[in-house]
């Protein structure tokens, strides 16, 4: 089956100068494109399929572009089911030009990004689920997230969804036969449906998953009034200098995304300036009276807030010398606006090393208590501690950072699925069992929907296949 | 029979009967089934010169199978009919022996009327109607061939060499065209038991090009029911109120007496039906048709599910007198001996005499993925198909068929549009959209999850949901149409008076629609202490809509979606291999059935949402391709 005629090409390696950089060809035409474009020895890589072949990428006039291993792929057995080219070449900017030049000049077109990956699944060559799969791959940033992805590409997230569409199956078949043939003594000695593994089966799919959010990494915002020392914390989280970190209060004006790698889970720390000041609030000093350059980087801060998934609130321990409420009192004011703007907040107390060793055991007592963390992020100590409440929040929100990883979309439909199951024990309580039906089409819709494709129950050849009906 | 006879009355005539033969006719019906009486009906009652093709006329609207009408998603057809003005409701009231309400524990969407009848009054009554329409002939014969002129089809031939000239042909021919009747492992050309088949028109339509295939069903024995004892069996008597299939009939109380009753198969029954296995046509591979898999012969059942060492059996009067009963549950084509001794296994047939055995009946039948949505054949303009002709089973599913392609004969002689029901609309719409576009592998029956819109799809509202058909069709009289109106706007004013009201007229309740959403609450509890005086039946529809309101709401945004999908249309006369992506299976069976929308292609059996996803972006590419261009053609214009 042709489902493209035109053929694709790519650098498949990363820009950049490199050892050796990878060329791509995907189509009908790239084996003809792969013959015009190469000079070779005896051995022809068309006639030696799946087989590296020394070859060199001429250009029109016949001169050497570039010395390659030329591999042909041929259908349907590659990656995205048709003809495939695949040439080494050498790294180097200019030769990979060169020869994607010369490529696109012979009759191939630049792909688009994620195209190779389409063509996968339009030509059936990978499932919606496994085609997402190949995305958050690339996107790990972790091994556990790599393991997670694989597990997803090797086909686990559509085991488990197979298990579940199973269930549901199976009881919208009973329901269907309970209706559709009431005189029937084998289906009315039956009529229980069992919604239980279906449940189940939900249940066991949305502990193994973690929901990927739209940008990928989830966002980790450390907020707090100025001079608390957020900067200070993500740079011990990342283990470099990525913030400014003066001792002058609200030097941080705009927010600075730092890649990390915490507990196994790839995110991204996003620092901000010291938070909007509201009405009959203490305006925090070092923003009172500035300027609108620190306005527009406040007003950039909330907006870092409401993308994040989870946002750090630093306080500074420091008045718990005097008062350990004092920082409690910070802190969960800090936790209320986070959670007025609809997100999950975490409360930090920073600059611990400034508290004498008795009352810091007590503060941290009592902020363990309350979810919240002590730290010094100058000495480090309480460092752990930050990094496995992060990754206990994310976990609860995200799942598992080796979990199959999933998108906004499909996580919209496992919450679909579970709103339908929901609806439909109600609808069984009561004896709805018509309605129960449609709260099982409509989970089962849900369940297409993670899959990326229609699915249509044939509960009619179910019910044949297991119940004895008829006159 | 009971009642009188009101066609005589209704339909007016002038009693100036036309002779059908030698002069032109509108549309001649081949067949007087249930499918063959309504399209005749239809077509006569429209107004147009009809002739009705029987090959025994007192064997007109027979109930070949057992003698039931209605049951889940049938009684729904039923209904339907009745609102677009056909028979088959109101002979089924007049001719009902015992009726039963499925479901009735269950939600309104799913409920269901059953009556058994008497088979002679149903046929009397039926006969009556048919016999008594002005407009319509009842002409014996045997029609073997059809004549065809440059533009379609131009009438019948009959064997005896009687010609029909007709502008439009129905053909009905349930289990008579090539119909051979297996009895263990003989085989008799027949059309019923007793009857003889019908030859010659399968060839004339294959000669026309078309596709047959063979499907079969079967009966089971006919027991004499004073060798039957009934005593110590389980009693299913009828529920003590009828409710009407007709519209313009008001529930009524059902005289008692007329009960069904239930036995079951014993394990010596089933060792002598696998020891007749042996000599059962179906087992030695003599039947070749299909049958139907919720229909299946006891011998099925005994076999694939080897397990179960009894099935229920429900003995079925066939009439008033309770001389004739129909053993539901025990349909055979074993050898007589065989079915003679299994039939006495079972407890209260010890002593049972046959009075007929029972049968499988192999027929051909016309794949109706050839035909048009009006149900007239693509291939040969004015010919109509309907009932088991199209591979479908079931008196309601032919009638339905038999009234959509009458009425559409007869639109098509005026000039006029065809009718073609919706799936979110009727059963009736979902019915001839499935055969059009999928086809069928075995007869095919009603099943309510057919229907998307099930819970809108209902018993209750069956005239509110095809009143616009109805008006549009012209089948009903001024005075019926004037009454359901009526009726239907009581129901409107009942479900806004309930929007309003508030329970003991407090202001700051929630109003009695809101409260009637909740399942245990029933308006019949309500409407006394509220002095609601309507109608048992504008009430339930009242009620039931509102109940379900959420629901069908949720519904009714799918079914747009799906109609603005359906809204894309498809060029006519596409070759779906040209397109690059499309599988050749896929692209041929495109090809044949040419869908003229999105929606229908989707539904074609094996079409993926990548193929669809290929198809709708090769044409947005493309454009649309008018009728007659190739591919090429358009693309270099």
């Amino acid at each position: 089956m042709i489902l493209f005629e035109d053929t694709i090409a790519a650098r498949a390696t990363p820009a950049g100068v490199g050892a050796v950089a990878v060329v791509r060809l995907s189509g009908p035409g790239a084996r003809a494109i792969l013959e015009a474009a190469v000079r070779v020895g005896p051995k022809k890589p068309w006639e030696h399929p799946r087989r590296l072949v020394l070859s060199q990428v001429l250009d029109a006039q016949g001169r050497c572009l570039d010395q390659v291993l030329a591999c042909f792929l041929p259908a349907p057995r590659t990656y995205t089911g048709e003809d495939m080219v695949e040439l080494q070449g050498h790294g180097g900017e200019a030769a990979v030009g060169a020869v994607l030049g010369r490529l696109l000049e012979l009759g191939a077109r630049p792909a688009l990004p994620g195209e190779f990956t389409r063509r996968a699944f339009e030509n059936g060559r990978m499932s919606l689920d496994q085609a997402e799969a190949v995305a958050r791959m690339v996107e790990a940033g972790s091994r556990a997230e790599l393991l997670g992805a694989g597990r997803a590409l090797g086909g686990e997230l559509g085991k488990r969804l197979g298990e579940l569409q199973e269930a549901l199956e199976v009881a919208l078949s009973e329901a269907e036969a309970s209706l559709e043939f009431p005189d029937e003594e084998d289906v009315t000695r039956r009529v229980t449906v069992r919604l239980a593994p279906c449940l189940e089966a939900l249940l066991t799919l949305d502990r193994a998953v973690r929901r990927v959010g739209d940008g990928g990494r989830p966002r980790v915002a450390v907020a707090g009034r100025p001079n608390v020392g957020k900067s200070s914390i993500i740079n011990m989280l990342s283990g470099t200098e990525a913030a400014l970190v003066t001792p002058q209060p609200g030097t941080t004006r705009d927010a600075v995304p730092t890649e990390v790698v915490m507990a196994g889970r790839a995110l991204v720390l996003v620092d901000t300036a010291g938070r909007e000041p509201e009405a009959g609030d203490h305006v925090p000093a070092g923003i009172e009276g500035s300027g609108p350059a620190d306005e527009a980087a406040v007003r950039r801060a909330r907006e870092q807030a409401e993308r994040a998934e989870l946002v750090l609130w630093v306080a500074s321990a420091e008045p718990a010398s005097g008062d350990t409420a004092a920082v409690r009192r910070e802190l969960s004011a800090g936790l209320a606006w986070i959670a007025g703007l609809g997100r999950a907040g975490l409360g930090v107390a920073n600059k611990a090393d400034l508290l004498p060793a008795g009352i810091a055991r007590a503060l941290e007592e009592e902020l363990r208590e309350a979810g919240s963390v002590l730290l010094s992020a100058r000495t480090g100590q309480g460092a752990e501690g930050l990094v496995a409440r992060v990754a206990e929040e994310l976990d609860r929100r995200q799942g598992p950072a080796d979990g199959l990883p999933v998108s906004v979309r499909q996580a919209e439909a496992l919450r679909r699925i579970r709103g339908a199951l929901e609806r439909g024990l109600e609808n069984l309580e009561r004896g709805a069992v018509e309605l129960l039906a449609e709260d099982l089409r409509e989970a089962l819709a849900g369940v297409g929907l993670v899959r990326g494709e229609g699915i249509e129950p044939d509960s009619l050849d179910r019910i044949f296949a297991t119940f004895c009906v008829g006159k | 029979m009971s009642e009188n006879n009101p066609h005589r009355s209704t339909w007016n005539g002038t009693g100036h009967r036309r002779r059908a033969l030698g002069r032109l006719l509108d549309i001649a019906v081949v067949g007087a089934g249930h499918a063959g009486c309504e399209a005749a009906l239809a077509g006569a009652r429209l107004g147009l010169a009809t002739a009705l093709v029987t090959l025994d006329r007192t064997r007109v609207a027979e109930m070949s199978c057992n003698p039931a009408i209605g049951g889940l998603g049938k009684s729904q057809i039923v209904r339907e009919l009745d609102a677009l003005g056909g028979e088959m409701g109101r002979a089924a009231d007049a001719t009902a022996i015992q009726f039963r309400r499925l479901n009735a524990s269950k939600g309104p969407a799913i409920r269901a009327r059953r009556v058994q009848c008497d088979q002679a009054d149903y046929a009397a009554w039926m006969r009556a109607a048919v016999e008594g329409c002005p407009g319509l002939e009842l002409v014996e014969g045997h029609a073997v061939d059809l004549r065809v002129g440059p533009g379609g089809v131009e009438g019948v031939r009959l064997e005896d060499g009687r010609e029909l000239l007709a502008r439009c042909v129905v053909l009905t021919t349930g289990t008579f065209l090539g119909g051979c009747l297996h009895l263990g492992l003989e085989c008799t050309p027949g059309g019923r038991y007793g009857e003889p088949a019908a030859s010659g028109l399968t060839s004339a339509l294959e000669r026309l090009g078309f596709a047959t295939g063979r499907l079969k069903t079967g009966t089971p024995a006919r027991l004499r029911a004073s060798s039957v004892r009934l005593e110590g069996l389980t009693p299913q008597p009828s529920d003590r109120v009828v409710l009407a299939f007709s519209h313009d009939h008001p529930p009524r109380p059902m005289p008692p007496g007329v009960a069904c009753h239930l036995t079951r198969t014993t394990p010596e029954t089933h060792a002598i039906i696998r020891e007749g296995l042996s000599r059962s046509p179906l087992y030695t591979g003599r039947i070749r048709g299909r049958g139907p898999r919720y229909c299946p012969s006891i011998e099925d059942k005994v076999v694939r599910f080897a397990d179960r060492d009894s099935h229920q059996v429900i003995l079925e009067p066939t009439g008033r007198s309770q001389a004739v009963l129909y053993p539901n549950g025990i349909s055979t084509s074993l050898p007589p001996d065989v079915q003679k001794r299994f039939v006495r296994s079972i407890p209260g047939l010890e002593r049972a005499e046959l009075i007929r055995p029972g049968y499988a009946v192999e027929y051909d039948f016309v794949p109706p993925t050839q035909l048009l949505p009006s149900l007239e054949a693509r291939r040969l303009p004015g010919l109509f198909l309907a009932g088991q002709i199209n591979g479908t089973s079931g008196y309601e599913e032919a009638a339905g068929q038999g009234l959509l392609a009458g009425v559409n004969a007869a639109r098509k002689v005026r000039g006029q549009a065809p009718v073609v029901l919706g799936r979110h609309e009727a059963y009736l719409g979902v019915m001839v959209d499935d055969l059009v576009t999928r086809g069928t592998e075995e007869p095919y029956r009603m099943f309510s999850s057919r229907a998307e819109l099930r819970l809108l799809l209902r018993e209750d509202n069956a005239a509110a949901r095809l009143q616009a058909w109805a008006e549009r069709i012209g089948l009903l009289g001024e005075a019926v149409r004037a009454a359901r109106r009526e009726r239907l706007a009581q129901v409107e004013a009942l479900v806004a008076q309930l929007g309003e009201l508030r329970e003991e007229g407090a202001p700051g309740r929630p109003s009695l629609a809101r409260v009637l959403r909740r399942p245990e609450v029933r308006l019949a509890e309500l409407a006394p202490r509220l002095g609601l005086e309507v109608s048992q039946d504008v009430l339930e529809q009242a009620e039931v809509r509102i109940k379900y309101e959420g629901y069908v709401a949720r519904q009714l945004r799918e079914a747009e979606k799906l109609s603005r999908l359906a809204g894309r249309p498809l060029p006519e006369g596409l070759d779906y291999h040209a397109i690059p992506g499309i599988s050749n299976e896929i692209a041929s069976k495109l090809t044949t059935l040419q869908p003229t929308s999105f929606a229908q292609a989707a539904r074609v059996d094996g079409m993926t949402p990548a193929a669809l996803m290929v198809l709708s972006f090769w044409l947005d590419h493309r454009g649309c391709v008018p009728r007659g261009t190739s591919v090429d053609g358009g693309e270099d214009a």
